[in-house]
């Protein structure tokens, strides 16, 4: 339903009247097809980003469990009678590499 | 989630002119040719955010309300007597047709006269097309109070002109 009012679209008409020319289509048409394009690039961008970003966190995750977890199953130097009897707290320099050998 | 794409091509034919005399209405020709695609490209922007939803009305109103942002956006950087005086930049049309180029100044002057929420609906009115239900969505008021609005923007727009043609 338009709007119908004669009155108003007499007041009116001398810019009822106007039209853009082709130039102006254009540039407008241009304008429009380069924003949708570029949409269109950020969205695979962003995208990819994501992937690239997932990908790395994914590895320092990976990196930092596997360190954990190879730290906590192997022996440890302390566990070794030898190490424990060079490593007394109050062991000289020489009385731990005498004990060395 | 993201709407489908549309015809992008299409809208543009469709809703390009329209805009274009919405912004003819309160700017020069040059000015509202780049406001036009201003809002264009803020349609595409926010449909493909979105942010456009069918249940709210048409791809039109919708524009039509991106339009009403930019053109506010635009009057606060362009002072007073520029959106009604300048001649200089009328485009090919106008130029070869003195007495249009005449009245849509004229008609330009005597709306920026008008109290904002007239100017608005006068706007919107110059797409013969447009229909109060539609311009109650863009505006987000009740039918009845654009009816009367229009009343007086009408009354108003008026005897505004007739004062201006007075010798």
């Amino acid at each position: 339903m338009s709007h119908k009012d004669d009155e108003l679209n007499d007041l009116l008409k001398p810019l009822q009247g106007l039209s853009p020319n082709d130039l102006q289509m254009q540039k407008w048409q241009t304008a429009v097809q380069k924003e949708v394009r570029t949409g269109q690039t950020t969205t695979i961008t962003t995208t990819r980003r994501k992937l690239a970003f997932q990908l790395v966190a994914a590895m320092f995750v990976g990196v930092v469990m596997g360190a954990i977890l190879i730290k906590s199953f192997s022996p440890t130097n302390v566990q070794n009678p030898l190490v424990a009897q060079i490593s007394i707290d109050n062991a000289t320099f020489e009385h731990s590499h005498a004990n060395l050998d | 989630m993201a709407n489908t794409e549309p015809d992008w091509q299409q809208i543009v034919n469709d809703i390009g002119p329209c805009l274009y005399r919405y912004f003819c209405g309160a700017f020069s020709p040059t000015q509202a040719s780049d406001l036009v695609q201003e809002s264009l490209i803020r349609l595409v922007k926010k449909y493909r955010n979105g942010e456009f939803e069918p249940a709210k009305g048409t791809v039109k109103s919708y524009a039509f309300g991106i339009a009403r942002f930019v053109r506010m956006e635009a009057k606060k950087d362009v002072p007073a007597f520029d959106l009604v005086d300048d001649e200089s930049a009328l485009d090919v049309q106008a130029e070869h047709q003195p007495d249009i180029t005449d009245q849509v100044s004229h008609l330009r002057w005597a709306i920026a006269r008008l109290k904002p929420i007239e100017q608005e609906i006068i706007l919107l009115m110059i797409d013969a097309d447009s229909s109060l239900d539609q311009i109650a969505v863009t505006l987000n008021m009740p039918v009845g109070t654009v009816k009367s609005h229009v009343h007086r923007a009408k009354e108003n727009l008026r005897q505004i002109m007739e004062v201006k043609n007075e010798p």
